[in-house]
This record gives structure tokens, sequence and C-alpha cells, in this order.
């Protein structure tokens, strides 16, 4: 049995109780405040110590039957996808992310060393390094005064190197028995936690009924053939996915390997017998 | 205003740049050794021990460098805890550790088949980082993933060339180093027309690399003064007198193609990460 999340967009209502919630549950500090101009969204993306963000997507649209622009607005919670493969996982060279019980992709903090390779093979642009600075004992600190250089004042602490971060699916709630922080916060179950089987059947029903009354409803991450396989966090759109900020085609970064050792490979063999030429004339 | 980004770009900076570079070097290096053992010159003696004795040395200056990068040296071991034949950086990782005791090895007995492992391992390692870029969502590298590892080697065997022909330059070694600078010809040809290709295969995607001021720095450090001149320089020496006396206008072609190959690093990490903050190819990703 695997645990995940089915993201019902159509009831999502922006609050960012989930963004709160999961904020004050794994203790993530600050990332400082700024206004982005950008409809209601001033967190703008996930990072290392933002693991849920309510993403905002504002579109006026002018119809030629009314006299007013119509503006639509879209409101998504987007969260790590605890990829069925996993191109974090997959990149890690330390081990230190793992499918734990629950079939979720979890980064054990105390293994990470910061190599930060994770960052560039997740194809969603979810997991970040954040750093870690020294305290008053010199010891490493996680999770305390986290610095996003471009938006705090206090850069001055010492960074002692890096961490990843990202959603746990809040792992050690779920070992005991309780719901993850988001979900259990969203008022208007936009997030809805539970058996991954039994939530992908709720979500094939909602598109059904959402069809039905003429919404454009698909879902993201379940039926498609991606590379990355299905989401273990997968959501519920009614436009591009594109306009939620999703890869309309995720594609899982370890694919082009073959490709990258056999034209290493080739180069090797072509530059060692040229050299054996070159070598041995006399 | 400012798009917003889909993917996130890595924080490599001068570190995972100056490991690239000296990785290469050191494979090179490897490479070269292995060459020269089978040849029984005095001034192939002399590169065979100079070059298996750069790649040792390199051997100890990569874990630095990649450590630098960490923060807190302790935590490279944690690369150790695993073996990940589907994370580059892992199989890099035990490369490198493997490098250091076969070339420390190589350097005492001289044995061939220990020659010839280093050689084995030093490709590897010379070819890795491209792969370790290619298998990542970054547009710029995924789409790389038939030309930058086969660039990275080719950059490898030029720079080690390159190297060696600087420390040879004094001395009676004109055989040694007229092979050098025909393997140098050949691996700097190579990469120049691997790169041409890369620039008309990556299409928009290359622009990053091949546009604007890094685009123009790149073309003129790397491939005008760092493959180009090197070449020709080589090609006019070789085939116009024979005389393989030291001056200081020799050292000028190695000097040339090392910044070249550096900044060869530089220019793919960098536009790299630029090409990771565009929206388009990363909603629309390589296949
Ligand atoms: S979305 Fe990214 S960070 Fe999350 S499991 Fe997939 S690859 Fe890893
Ligand atoms: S930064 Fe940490 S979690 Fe990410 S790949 Fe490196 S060791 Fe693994
Ligand atoms: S599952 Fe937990 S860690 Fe993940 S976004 Fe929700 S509250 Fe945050």
């Amino acid at each position: 049995m695997s645990t995940g999340f089915f993201t019902d967009t159509t009831l999502c209502i922006g609050c960012k109780a989930c963004e709160v919630a999961c904020k004050q549950w794994n203790e993530l500090p600050s990332d400082g405040f700024e206004f982005t101009g950008e409809s209601y969204d001033n967190t703008t993306e996930l990072s290392a110590t933002t693991w849920r963000h309510v993403s905002f997507s504002e579109k006026v649209e002018r119809k030629p039957e009314l006299p007013y622009p119509q503006t639509r607005w879209l409101m998504s919670s987007d969260v790590c996808k605890h990829c069925t493969h996993a191109g974090c996982l997959e990149a890690c060279p330390t081990g230190a992310i793992i499918r734990n019980e629950f079939g979720n992709v979890y980064i054990q903090p105390d293994v990470c060393n910061g190599c930060g390779y994770c960052v560039p093979a997740c194809p969603f642009g979810v997991v970040d390094l954040m750093q870690m600075v020294g305290g008053k004992d010199g010891d490493p600190k996680y999770n305390t005064n986290v610095l996003r250089a471009d938006r705090m004042e206090h850069t001055a602490v010492q960074a002692i190197g890096g961490i990843a971060g990202k959603c746990t699916l809040c792992y050690d709630r779920q070992r005991s028995d309780l719901e993850p922080a988001c979900s259990k916060a969203c008022p208007t179950e936009s997030i809805q936690f539970g058996d991954l089987d039994e939530l992908r059947e709720r979500a094939r029903k909602r598109v059904e009924q959402l069809q039905g009354r003429q919404v454009q409803a698909r879902l993201y991450g379940v039926d498609e053939n991606w590379s990355v396989g299905t989401l273990g966090a997968f959501f519920l759109l009614t436009d591009a996915p594109a306009e939620y900020d999703l890869p309309e085609r995720p594609v899982l970064p370890s694919t082009h390997q073959p490709a990258a050792y056999a034209s290493a490979a080739v180069a090797a063999t072509a530059l060692f017998l040229i050299g054996s030429l070159i070598f041995t004339r006399s | 205003m400012q798009e917003k980004p889909i993917l996130k770009a890595p924080d490599w900076g001068t570190s995972v740049i100056g490991y690239l570079f000296l990785g290469g070097l050191m494979g090179g290096s490897a490479i070269l050794a292995a060459l020269a053992q089978s040849n029984h010159s005095k001034a192939e003696a002399r590169l065979q021990r100079n070059a298996a004795l750069s790649a040792f040395l390199l051997a100890g200056a990569c874990p630095a460098v990649l450590i630098s990068h960490l923060g807190r040296p302790e935590r490279f071991l944690n690369m150790l805890r695993v073996v990940k034949f589907k994370s580059p950086m892992s199989l890099g990782a035990w490369a490198l550790v493997a490098f250091s005791a076969v070339s420390g090895l190589n350097l005492v007995t001289r044995s061939r088949p220990l020659g010839m492992l280093a050689a084995a391992i030093g490709a590897f390692v010379a070819g890795y980082t491209g792969v370790l870029l290619s298998a990542t969502a970054v547009p710029l590298w995924a789409k790389g993933k038939y030309h930058i590892p086969a660039i990275s080697l080719c950059s490898a065997v030029s720079g080690a060339c390159a190297l060696q022909n600087l420390l040879l330059l004094r001395g009676d070694n004109g055989a040694a180093r007229e092979r050098l600078e025909r393997l140098e010809i050949a691996a700097s040809s190579a990469e120049l027309l691997l790169l041409l290709s890369f620039e008309r295969f990556s299409t928009q995607l290359g622009a990053p690399m091949w546009q604007g001021a890094r685009g123009r720095r790149f073309q003129m450090v790397t491939m005008r003064l760092g493959l180009l001149a090197p070449i020709a320089m080589h090609a006019a020496l070789l085939f116009s007198y024979r005389s393989r006396g030291a001056t200081p206008l020799r050292a000028l072609p190695s000097l040339l193609s090392l910044c070249g190959g550096y900044v060869l690093r530089e220019t793919l990490v960098q536009a790299g990460k630029e090409s990771a903050a565009q929206r388009a190819p990363a909603l629309r990703q390589v296949r």
C-alpha cells in the first residue's frame, strides 16, 4: 500500500492554510516576505524551506458576446510529487533519499551531504538545498536561520554547507497514524490524503462528475505513460498543466544515461586507438 | 517581468567547475601514461613518469576540491555508504577512490596492467562528468547527452597533452612532444567538430552557451584560442621545422589549450544553469 495526495484544484480557495500548517509542523523557517505582484502568490515556488506552495494563475479572457472581460482564476496547492520513478532518489549518491514504508520519497537529513545532485535531477523543480549555519556552539543546525540570501538581511551567519529539503509527506505524522499537516488543515478538502488506489478511484469519479457539468477536468499524473511513472501526489486540473507551472511531459533524467554513456565510450575508444597509433609509430 | 522558473538549477560554482576540469586532466594524464608505456625512448619514459605522477597528484586534488563544495570534509565519506549504478555521482566518487589507489600503486610498481587499469578508470572519470550533467532535467545538459560526454573526453585528452607538453618543455624531449602534439591535434579537432555539431543540434536550447556575452567569450576563449589556434600552431610546428628546442613561444599553444578547457567547463555549467531558468524548455522537457 502506498499513501499519497489527490489535489482537486477545483476546490482550492487559495487560503494557504496548507502552506502555514506545513511550515509550523515541520518548523521550517521563514523565507522573508516580499510582494511579488503576481496575483496572491508571494511564496513564488517550492524550495528547501517551502514544501507546500499555493500557485495562483489569473487569466483575463475577453469573449465577443460579453461586454466586459472575464477573469479565470486558478489556484492549486503544489507539493513534491513523490514520483513512482523519482529522479532525485536515483541521482542521490549517498542513499540519503529513500522510499519509505508508506511508498513515499523521503530524504534522511543526517545522511544527506549537500552534494546538490538531486536538485537538477527533479523534473518538477521541487527539491532544493538549504544552507545550514553554525550555532553558538559551532554545531551545525538543521532548519534554523535558513537563509534566502535575496530576501533576508542576516546573511552574516557563517554557512557551513547545504542539506536537501522537500516534503516528507509527513513521515513522522504518518508513523503516528496522523494525517499530514497540510491536508488536515485544508478547509475544502482540496488536498485529500489516503491510499493511492482509493484516491485514484475517487479522482476518476470526480472527473466524470465535473465533465457532466461541462467542466474541462483532467487528471495529472495518473494514466499517462510517463518515465517518472504515476505520481504519488497527483492533481485534478481544468486547464493546461503549464497554467499550474507543471511540465506537460515530465521526463525521468536517468533515461538520458544510455546515450550519454555510449557517447563517452565511443569517444574514449576512438581516442585510445588514435593515441596508440600515434605512440607506436616509430 | 521575469519568467517564473519551473526547474531548479544546482548551486554549483567554481569548485565544481574546477573539479570537472581537474578530473579531466587527471583522466587524460592516466591515458597518456598508459600510451607512453608502449615505448622505450628516454623522452617517452619521462613522459610516462610525469603523466603517471600528475594523475596521482590530481587524484588527491579532486576530492579536495569536491570537499570544499560540500562545506564539511567528513561529509564526502557519505558518498561511500552505497554503490548506486543509476547515480553517475555515486559511480564517480567510487571511481575517484579506486583511481587514487590504482594510480598510486602504478607509480610504485610501473606494471603495464596497472597502467592500463588506471587509464580505464581515468577515462571513466573524464567521461562520467559529462554523463552526470546529461542525466539531469536541465534542458541544455539533457539535450547534450550525445555530445557532452564525448566533448569532455576529447577535452580531457587535449588538456592532458597540453599539460604534459609543458612539463617536457625543457630538455631533449622532442620525440615525446611531437607525439603529444599529434594527439592533441586529433583530440582538439574532434572536440571542435563535436562542439559545432552540438551547436546545431541544440538549436534554441543552446542560446545560453553560444549567444550573448558568455557565448562570445566561449567562442573566443575555447573555440578559437583554445582549440583552433593550438591546432594551427602545432600543425605549423610539425610541418615547418623539426628543431625541437625550448622557446617560450612553444608554451603558448599549451597554455591556450588549458585555458580553453577550463572555460569550456565553466560555460557548460553556467549556460546549463541559465537554461534551467527558462520556462518553455522546462515545460516540454528533452526526451
Ligand atoms: S517530484 Fe522531484 S523531489 Fe519529488 S519525488 Fe519526484 S523527483 Fe523527487
Ligand atoms: S544533496 Fe543530499 S539528498 Fe540531494 S543528492 Fe546530494 S546527498 Fe542526496
Ligand atoms: S505532507 Fe507534511 S511535509 Fe509534505 S507538504 Fe504536507 S505538511 Fe508539508
